[in-house]
């Protein structure tokens, strides 16, 4: 076999490997890299990785079109949905469009209420940066939470420096939250104080915790 | 003289509509409309569920599960492909073929020899694609399918095209260069690094060579009544078809007389060697009995 017959033969090989070499390097990236918020019903990035088939019905079916395609070819996960809820955030349709359009199990059909969605869970990430901690009544994440009350409380405590203010701390009670980022969306500052952070990020019981009992 | 006179382009006349329709059935989403959802991966069409057979598989094998609901859009889509002959997917739905065909008016400019392909590869592609997904529990071609590349190309163009929401500035150039260089850009230079393998190396190479929905279509189009037939009294050795034949391999018999339809199930239905053809020997023919084909083709 000459040169050229060897590149013209072996090239669609050479191919294929970097394609497989591809999906196992995302096989060994279980841990995804940063935040990525799956649809309503996902349940795992593994699950997900093994039962999305990539056909895009839950993008089309999303009325708010919060839904896109994960296009970071080197994660191992392109093509799965993904939400970047700042851009556009989850607002919890009564019925569920988006399972509702998955034609394969990637999507748990056996969700049916809106608000028992666990995308993840928001968590105030930047508490010197949120104006309500700074004594300003913001509190729009508060109001805009489809689950106010519920996933968001409002914590008073005097507000040190006057002595005479209250501060009304936004504190989210991971139980109830669904990741559904309408909170994140509408964070007024340019890097949202308040952020989704995907389930097996946001440790429900020890991460949020010692967040939100700190100051 | 024999008067010569071909269908000039009538069967690629009716291709490229349908090859339109289905590139905009792709975007109507994108463009606010919901009869049409998905893509040719699996999608729901006026409520109907349609399901590729070969992702079907590959999601058996890799979600190591049997989904009832699956079977039905699968079937449904497994009996259209049988009736026009398997491949007809290829050349008459399949968005990256379209794209593909574009880059053919390059293939003469660097005046490429016919390609010829083997089976044996395409079969070692198919189930090497399925046998990953098996070991892997992913559905892996779905991931790399420049078949979804190609319609998630055409779906993310119009979406910059049609709204200017995902970008800051809204006017069309920024928006298509925002679509070219970041995210979704993926896609086209995915599709654009087969297409040049098929300009540089072998033209149709992703098609005929590796494509394993093609491959999986070529094979139902073994048991598919729907062949290209040939009339020899008619055919006057011209080699026209061979020129527009996109597997040109697939002529010889019929032309050379030893089979009275093209039998290898790897020809696409393109309907391109019909159109070329200037005595009107071929045409396409619907045949249930398989028998005649085997005697004819005795020599084969
Ligand atoms: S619940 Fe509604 S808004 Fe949220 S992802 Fe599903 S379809 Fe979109
Ligand atoms: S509808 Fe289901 S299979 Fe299709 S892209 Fe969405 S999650 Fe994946
Ligand atoms: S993400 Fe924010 S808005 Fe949504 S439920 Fe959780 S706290 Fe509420
Ligand atoms: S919207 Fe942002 S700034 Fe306002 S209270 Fe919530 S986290 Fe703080
Ligand atoms: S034999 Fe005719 S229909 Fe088949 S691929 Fe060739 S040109 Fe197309």
């Amino acid at each position: 076999m000459d040169r050229r017959t060897f590149i013209k033969e072996g090239l669609p090989y050479s191919v294929a490997g970097i394609f497989a070499g591809l999906t196992i390097i995302g096989q060994a990236d279980q841990s995804g890299n940063g935040f990525v918020l799956r649809p309503p019903g996902a349940k795992s990035e593994k699950h997900l990785r093994q039962h999305c088939v990539g056909c895009e019905q839950c993008i089309h079916a999303c009325p708010y079109q919060a839904i896109r395609s994960d296009r970071r070819i080197l994660s191992g996960n392109f093509g799965l949905p993904e939400l970047v809820v700042r851009e556009t955030p989850c607002y919890m349709c009564p019925d569920l469009p988006c399972i509702n359009s998955c034609p394969t199990e990637a999507l748990d059909h056996s969700l049916t209420d809106a608000f028992r969605i666990s995308m993840g869970t928001a968590v105030l990430t930047d508490r010197g940066a949120c104006l309500s901690l700074n004594g300003i009544r913001c509190e729009i994440c508060y109001r805009v939470c489809p689950l106010i009350d519920k996933a968001i409380v409002l914590k008073k405590s005097p507000y040190r420096e006057t002595g005479k203010h209250t501060v009304f701390e936004p504190v989210i009670k991971a139980e109830s939250c669904t990741g559904c980022g309408i909170c994140e969306y509408s964070c007024p500052l340019d890097q949202p104080a308040i952020q989704v952070l995907a389930s097996q990020r946001a440790d429900k019981s020890a991460h949020y915790k010692t967040l939100s009992e700190q100051g | 003289m024999k008067k010569r006179r071909n269908l000039s382009g009538y069967f690629l006349f009716w291709r490229r509509l349908l090859q339109l329709g289905i590139v905009l059935l792709l975007v109507s989403p994108a463009a606010g409309f919901t009869f049409f959802r998905g893509n040719l991966i699996s999608a729901t069409l006026f409520g109907f569920p349609l399901h590729d057979p070969l992702a079907t598989i590959d999601y058996f094998l890799a979600g190591k599960i049997l989904l009832l609901s699956f079977l039905s859009g699968t079937f449904l889509v497994l009996v259209v492909y049988w009736i026009f002959g398997g491949r007809s997917f290829c050349s008459w739905i399949c968005p990256y073929h379209l794209i593909s065909e574009m880059f053919l008016p390059l293939h003469r400019f660097f005046r490429r020899p016919k390609p010829g392909f083997s089976s044996s590869q395409r079969y070692g592609f198919l189930g090497g694609f399925l046998l990953m997904s098996l070991i892997l529990s992913v559905p892996v071609f779905e991931s790399v399918s420049p078949v979804a590349a190609a319609s998630q190309l055409f779906q993310s163009l119009a979406e910059s095209g049609f709204s200017n929401q995902s970008v800051t500035d809204g006017t069309g150039l920024a928006s298509i260069l925002n679509v070219w260089f970041s995210g979704s850009g993926i896609l086209l230079w995915f599709v654009l690094f087969l297409i040049s393998i098929e300009v540089f190396v072998k033209p149709g190479w992703w098609c005929h060579g590796v494509c394993p929905v093609g491959t999986f279509y070529s094979l139902l189009g073994k048991i598919s009544p729907l062949k290209i037939t040939i009339k020899h009294n008619a055919c006057d050795n011209c080699g026209e078809c061979f020129k527009v034949c996109p597997v040109s391999q697939v002529l010889i018999a019929p032309v050379q007389g030893t089979a009275n339809r093209v039998i290898d199930s790897i020809c696409t239905q393109c309907g391109n060697c019909i159109d070329s053809c200037p005595t009107r020997a071929l045409n396409f023919g619907f045949q249930f009995n398989r028998q005649e084909n085997t005697d004819v083709i005795s020599s084969h």
